[in-house]
Formats: C-alpha cells, structure tokens, sequence
C-alpha cells in the first residue's frame, strides 16, 4: 500500500497525507541519522544478538529497492544502553522491514507526532530528492549536534507548517469544504503542533535514544571487541589444536631495492677525454696508495654496515649436451685378424710406425670393408642402384675381372666349383665306383620307371660281371689310342693315362692326361711329348713326379703338381740314352746303394736289351746299366716287323715288392730271368719260357708268386724256386697282351687282351676266367688297371676313354688271401712235380 | 689366363649349370652369364650371406676360414667359393 503524492486522495486524506509527508520528511530528515542507525542495529542485534557484526543486513521496501542504511554512527565506549528500551523500540521498528508503509502508518496510528520511528524506513517513491539528500547527509559528521539538527529540523518543520498554512488560506477561498478544510488544517496544525511538541519530546526521547544508541554502539563495539577477542580466541584455539597443519603461505618478490649504483664507465683509448680518464685513474691508484702510507691521518677507518643481501640460489640452464651413442662389434675374428697383423711388424720401432700404420690401416681397410660391405648392402634396393652405376664402369671391370681370373686361388676355386659341380651330376656313379649307398636326390625329377628298369636289368644278372661306372673322356683325348695307364701311389683318384699311336707311321706327339677321378670330364694335368708314350709311373717318394717312357727313348721325368707340367728330367741329352723304344720304366726303392742317396730311380727297359737305372743329381740325368741282355742275343723283336736284330729286347721288368733288390725280367726271346740289382752281370735265375714275354708282375700277397703273360695266349704263374711254371692258364686265342694282379684280393687277377678282359679267381676256378668282358664293339683294350681300395678295373681303349668297371658279384675273399693263394699254388705244387 | 676362360666355359657348358657369376670385394658382378636383373639380386644377397658364414666360422676359431659353401634347395643348388678379392657363384640344377 502506498501513498503517493499530496494530490490524489480525499482531503482528509489528502491533509493527512500532506501532514503525514510533511512530518514524514522532516522526521525522516531529522531523525534519520540517529534512529534509523540505531534501528537497523537495534533490529538486528533482537533478532540475532550472536551474529557477527559483519553481516550485512539488507533493507528492501515493497519494491525491492536496496534500502539498506548505511553505518553512519560509530560507537564510542561508555554509552549505556538500557535494554527494555530497546526492545519496545525493537518491536516498534521490527515490522517495518516488512511493509515500511504500513508500520509508518500504524505508527501514525499510535503518535501523530512519532513519525520519527518511522524514519527508519525509507519510502523510496516519496522520498526522492529528499532522500538522497538526506543520505548525503548521513555521509557527514558522524556525531553531529543533535539538538541543532533537531532545531533546524523543527524550524524546517515549522516552515513547511508556514507553508502548509499558506496553502490552506488559499484553499479558504473554495466553498465552505475550504472552511472545513482550514477548520481541519487548523486541527492539523494543532495537531502538529502536538507532533512537535510530540516531537519534541520524542526528540529528548531520542536524545535518550541517541545515548542508549551510542551505548548500544559501544555495547556493539565490545560486543565487536569480544567477538574479535572471541575470534581471536578461536584462532588461538585453532593454531593450538592443529599445530600440526601447515599453513599456506604465498610469497612474492618485492622489487630490488638498489641502496647504491654506480656503474663503471669505459671509455675507448681513441677517445678524447681518455687521457684524462687516464690521468685520473692513475691519481686516483697513488691517492690509495698514498693512504695507506702518508695519509692516514686523513682518513680514519671506520666500519660501516651495509646490508646484507639475502642469498639465492639462482639455477642457469645451459644448452643440452648433445649425447652421441657410438659403438663398435668386435668379433673373435677382428681381434685375432688385428692381433695378427700387429705382429707381422714386430721388431724396428720408427721405421715400422708408417708400415704398422699402412698394416692397421690396412687391416682397418679390410675390417671396414668386411663390416661395412655388412651394413652397408643391407638393403637390396641399394645394391641394385649402386651396382647398376657400377656397371657402366666397363673397363674398370673388365681390369678388375683381368685381375681376379689371373690370381691363383681363383684357378684353385675354379677347381673345387668344377668338381663340385660335376659331382652333383655323377653322384650316384661316383658313389657306385666308391661302393658307397647311393643316395637317392629327393628333390629329382627323374622318373622312377627308368631306374626300376634299370635295377631289373642288373638284378637279372646274379653272375660275376663288369659293370660300367664311369668313363673318363674328353674332347681332347678322344680317338686317342690310350697306350698306358698308371695310379698314383699315393692318392688312388689319380690316374695318368698316356695317348699315342705308335704303331702307325706318322709319329704325331703323344699326350698324356693326368685324371682325377672325381672329375671325369676334363683331365686335371694335360701335357703333350714329343714322342709316343708308351710307360708311365708315379713316384712313391715324389708323388708329384712321373717317369715317362717314350717310344723314341726317352726317359722323362714330370712334375705334375702344377697345372703347368715340367719336365723336371729328360733323358735326351744323355749320352747313354736309349734309342729304342722304352718299353717300362719302374720307380723303385734302393735298398741300399753305394753313395747313400735314399731317393728312388727310374729304372727303364729298353728295346735295346739294357736295362739302366736313371738317376737324377746335379741336372744330370744319367743311367747306369742294370742288365745288359743286348750283347748276347740277337732276337727278334716284339713288334709285327720282324728286324734282324741280334739285340734281346727287355719288354717288362718287375721288382719284388719287398725286396726291391730283385727283379725278374721277361724278355722277348722267352726265358725270365731273375736279376739282382747288385748284380748286374749275371742273372740269378732263369725261368724256362719259350715265348716273348708281355707282362710280367709279381704277386702283391704272396712273395714268391708271379705271374707272365705271353704272345702264345697262356698266362703262366710262377713261383720263385720253381723253374717251370705252376699254374697255367689259357682262355682266348690271341695273346695276351697284359695280367695284372688284384690288389685286394690274392686269387684275383686280370688279363686282358685286344678283345676281352678276363677276370680270373683262381678260388673259383683255374680253367676259365671268372668274367670275361668283351670290349665295346669297334675299340680294342689297350689298357688294364686294376684301382686301390674299390673293386673296380680301369680299362682304357684306342678310342681314347677310359672305362671304369666294377666288379660284380664276386665274392672277395677274407682275411686269409695269402692263405688261399698259398693253398692254390701248394697243391699245384704237389700236384706238378 | 686361357686356361681360365676354358674352365669357365667347361663350367658353363656342364649339365644343369644356370649360370656362373663372377663377384669383385665390394659385391659388384664383374662377370655374369645371367641376366641382370637376377645377377644384380644373386649378388647382393649372397655377398651379405657368405660374410655371415665367413664371420660365423672365425668366431668360433678365429683361424679357420670359410672356403666353400654350398647351398641346396629344392629346385637348384647355388655354390659359392669365397675368397677375399672376389666370390665366384654358380646356380646348378643338379637333377638335369
């Protein structure tokens, strides 16, 4: 409910409300100050006397204006409050929070004249200029006297009165609702008249408000006091209850005080003034020298105390170091390889530096190519790019690859890949020649119907027989009419194999191949002569060396341990030399000869009856005959032409294989004579033979034993003290060109001739040969040798290759080989005589 | 000198070879008879091989050293004889 302007409203209420504004306003300007601050804390203090005086209290009339009073009186100590006072004044002003018009009205009600009470609430819309006014007023003087205020505000009041009277007399001259009107004002007026003298005693009254105020606010002020003391109190409390805890606290840099500065100040030496600078320096260093000495009554020490600063540690932060992780791999290798070369360049320290240097370096060169050809063709894709500009380089390559093809250990790698790859290609027959299982190649493609085929082809035969393994041949050498065939002593894969012709006119230069046999595609060692061949053998104490006879005469010694052949002896300068063809030529064994010499020789046997052993000293080859049988026969020679001749021909020779100081002979005419070394002028026996003798060999097993062949196609076994021939054997109608006897098993030997070889077991039986082996249709058997260590039978043919056979289905005998032999010939033995 | 170049044709003209590929210190192909492309990739790949069998061997006892290897698989066989100036390489496919 509110009341507006003077202007609305019936008269009497219109008066009242004139009156009421009236007193209103100057109530509320007078007693603003002091009831109004007293109210709002007297209201506050009856609700809550415990509340902290801090808490704000908001005002808002009906509208919701902020009509807060604003703390204007402050509470000087020793103001006396009286406390029922108070509270009647509490409960006056209690209701007008709520409706300020409403209680200003009932407090009109009560007492006319007691619109002071009720100048604690601000009526906003009627209270415009004034208020403000009046709370600018409440900005000033805190404890201004209240009686002049209240003075002037009665003489305020009094003036509006004045006014209100003018305004009244005016109205006189309306109708008698005028009279009424003045009759009413005049009412009112004595009705102000006892608002203010209500007012005046209100005043007094609140003179007495005033100091129970002031003691209310210094109550307050102890209460405030109190509370801060309460407060304190509590914070005392609270720090002695929890010490424990920590408190928070902020620290901040103030700004650096400087107390003194005063810099430095440099100056270039071209500068002007820097002489004087200089000058004045220089007085200044003598004026602190003088003060020492001189002047010291001019200064007097006297401490002084500057501040000290407080220290800090002050952290810097510097560039990050920039860490590098560098490793090396030494491996067992690297360290042995350097260790290595640090001790080829053991002794000479200054002149050893820059070669131990280049050594490291070099090994360093070989260790960063190792390692870095290890890293760095890591990838293929870098390969490919940089091989691909490599390879424009030509000519650089082509010197390169010069290099490489020329050095030795690539000829050596070139061997090893051949023969590598040629036992890939001949495994299973070169494990068939070595008796190994073959091992079937899983990954092959070969059908099996081939190799069942093949294994009903041999099963079928249980019979002995001679199997074909392998055929050693090559471009070079075929068509060649193979004339010998010798094993090496030492190394059974070795085979040297002389070609030639020398029964044809036209003597072409023969060649002889040494093969290894794991390689039978190409001969390892090529080398020509410049006659037919027509003997070979190994060396057993120079396995390189092989004596080589030839058909014009010539004793040769090869050394066949380099590709390049050379001839380490020929016997072509020497003037004992043969001039007839050499039939053999033996290495044997002295067993002890005069000058001391250990080395075995050559003996040869010639056509021309002698028989001379070659030794090779100094560069001198040279022959000492062993046997002359020239002088004392004139036969006829071997060969199909018959020459007048009165000069036996020595076709073969053996040595003992124990006792190398004797030999046996066989000789064209026919006897055999069994020589001695040491003796060289007669022949220790003569076995009877009629026929030209082709082969002779002594029995590996059994010492007494050998065996000779003949043109009349028998094949006689003999014994050392027996004169006439043991055993004999015949087969074929033609002669028998070689025998050779088994080395693995005793009764075991071979013969051969132009058609056929023949395997004889003088276990199985002495009439036939075990196996005969027809020779391949248009070749002839020129050659027979029997392998160390396999059972297999080298047959070498005039179209140049030769075939290796093994032997099949032939029971080998056991350990007693010499037994047996020595059991066949005893009871040929008791048997022939 | 001859001689090498015959043994190398020999080697070429032997059943079941492939190819032979001569390959300098640095992994470069000096000599081939394959195609580029396969010989650039052969000799690449086993240059990187035969160092690790190379380094595998002289780690176990630093004086022996790799003279030979050899590798089979199912559809051919590759040796390799390694030196220190060169690697000579040849591709066989040895069931012909």
């Amino acid at each position: 409910m509110r009341r507006t302007s003077s202007d609305g409203g019936q008269s009497q209420d219109k008066f009242q409300h004139a009156a009421f504004l009236l007193t209103h306003r100057s109530s509320a300007r007078s007693s603003r100050s002091s009831i109004s601050v007293g109210g709002g804390r007297k209201r506050r203090k009856s609700r809550c006397p415990d509340q902290a005086l801090r808490r704000a209290v908001r005002v808002l009339d009906v509208n919701g204006n902020d009509v807060t009073p604003l703390p204007l009186h402050r509470s000087e100590p020793g103001d006396v409050t009286s406390q029922p006072d108070r509270r009647l004044l509490d409960e006056l002003f209690s209701d007008t929070e709520s409706d300020p018009v409403k209680s200003s009205s009932s407090f009109c009600g009560t007492s006319g004249s007691s619109l002071l009470g009720s100048s604690g609430i601000f009526d906003g819309p009627s209270l415009t200029n004034d208020s403000e006014h009046s709370i600018a007023r409440l900005d000033t003087s805190i404890n201004p006297p209240i009686r002049g205020e209240v003075q002037w505000k009665r003489d305020n009041v009094k003036q509006h009165v004045t006014e209100e009277k003018q305004h009244v007399t005016e109205e006189k001259q309306h109708v008698t609702e005028e009279k009424q009107h003045v009759t009413e004002e005049k009412q009112h007026v004595t009705e102000e008249k006892q608002h203010v003298t209500e007012e005046k005693q209100h005043v007094t009254e609140e003179k007495q408000h005033v100091t129970e105020e002031k003691q209310h606010v210094t109550e307050e002020k102890q209460h405030v006091t109190e509370e801060k003391q309460h407060v304190t109190e509590e914070k005392q409390h609270v720090t002695e209850e929890m010490l424990a805890e920590g408190l928070d606290t902020c620290l901040s840099e103030t700004d650096t005080i400087s107390t003194l500065d005063i810099l430095s100040i440099f100056m270039s030496e071209d500068a002007d003034d820097a002489e004087a600078l200089n000058e004045r320096n220089v007085k200044y260093a003598e004026l602190c020298k003088n003060r020492l000495d001189s002047g010291e009554y001019r200064y007097v020490e006297r401490p002084m105390q500057t501040f000290n600063g407080a220290l800090k540690d002050k952290q810097t932060q510097t560039d990050k170091m920039a860490l590098v992780d560098e490793g090396a791999t030494a491996s067992v290798w690297d360290i042995y390889d350097s260790f290595c070369n640090q001790n080829k360049t053991p002794s000479g320290e200054e002149d050893v530096y820059p070669e131990t240097t280049m050594n490291t370096s070099k090994g360093q060169e070989q260790r960063a190519w190792q390692s870095s050809n290890c890293s760095s063709f890591s990838t293929a894709s870098t390969i490919c790019s940089k091989i691909e500009m490599e390879m424009c380089e030509d000519s650089f390559n082509d010197y390169e690859l010069e290099l490489i093809m020329s050095s030795e250990s690539f000829q050596y790698s070139l061997l090893v890949m051949e023969r590598s790859i040629v036992a890939n290609i001949f495994q299973t027959r070169v494990a068939a020649y070595r008796q190994l299982p073959a091992m079937e190649d899983p990954d092959s493609t070969v059908k099996p119907g081939a190799e069942e085929r093949n294994e009903d082809g041999e099963e079928s035969s249980s019979s002995p027989t001679l199997e074909h393994v392998l055929t050693l041949s090559c471009k070079l050498t075929r068509g060649c009419n193979i004339t010998t065939m010798a094993l090496h002593k030492k190394n059974p894969d070795i085979l040297a194999v002389g070609y030639g012709d020398f029964e044809s006119k036209n003597q072409k230069p023969s060649l002889v191949c040494c093969w290894c046999l794991k390689n039978p595609t190409w001969p390892e060692r090529v080398f020509n002569c410049h006659s037919c061949v027509t003997s070979l053998d190994f060396s057993a104490d120079h396995p390189n060396q092989l004596a080589v006879g030839m058909h014009a005469g010539t004793v040769a010694i090869y050394d066949v341990s380099q590709y390049n052949v050379t001839c380490i002896a020929d016997s072509s300068d020497c003037f004992k030399k043969h001039v007839k063809p050499v039939w053999q030529v033996n290495w044997i064994k002295p067993a002890m000869t005069l000058s001391g010499e250990d080395m075995d020789a050559v003996v040869s046997v010639s056509e021309d009856g002698r028989m001379s052993k070659w030794s090779h000293s100094s560069n001198r080859f040279d022959c000492s005959d062993l046997m002359n049988l020239g002088k004392k026969y004139a036969k006829i020679k071997k060969t199909k032409q018959v020459l007048p001749l009165a000069v036996t021909s020595v076709f073969c020779v053996d040595f003992h294989p124990t006792d190398s100081n004797t030999y046996v002979v066989g000789t064209s005419e026919g006897p055999i004579h069994k020589g001695c070394v040491s003796n060289n002028l007669n022949f220790l026996d003569t076995y009877q033979h009629s026929l030209p003798v082709n082969h002779i060999e002594w029995s590996p097993f059994s010492s007494d034993v050998f065996l000779s062949c003949s043109s009349a196609r028998i094949i006689h076994l003999w014994r050392k003290d027996l004169f006439t021939p043991l055993l004999s054997f015949t087969s074929t109608q033609m002669a028998v060109d070689a025998v050779k006897w088994s080395p693995n098993c005793s009764t075991i030997f071979a013969a051969r001739n132009e058609e056929q070889v023949e395997i004889w077991d003088l276990n199985l039986s002495t009439m036939h040969p075990t196996i005969v082996h027809h020779a391949a249709a248009g070749v002839k058997v020129k050659s027979l040798l029997f392998t160390r260590g396999t059972d297999c039978v080298l047959v070498g043919d005039t179209d140049g290759q030769v075939t290796v056979y093994r032997i099949k289905n032939l029971r080998v005998g056991g350990d007693k080989q010499v037994d047996s032999l020595d059991d066949i010939i005893n009871s040929a033995a008791s048997s022939h005589i | 000198m001859a001689e090498v170049e015959e043994t190398l044709k020999r080697i070429q003209g032997q059943n079941g070879v492939q190819g032979i590929i001569i390959v300098n210190s640095e992994g470069i192909p000096v000599k081939t008879t394959l195609d580029n492309p396969s010989t650039v990739q052969y000799a690449g790949l086993i240059h990187q091989l035969v160092m690790k069998a190379r380094s595998t061997i002289r780690d176990i006892d630093p004086q022996n050293d790799l003279t030979f290897l050899r590798i089979r698989s199912k559809k051919n066989e590759i040796m390799i004889a390694p030196d220190k100036d060169y690697f000579l390489i040849v591709i066989q496919n040895p069931s012909d």
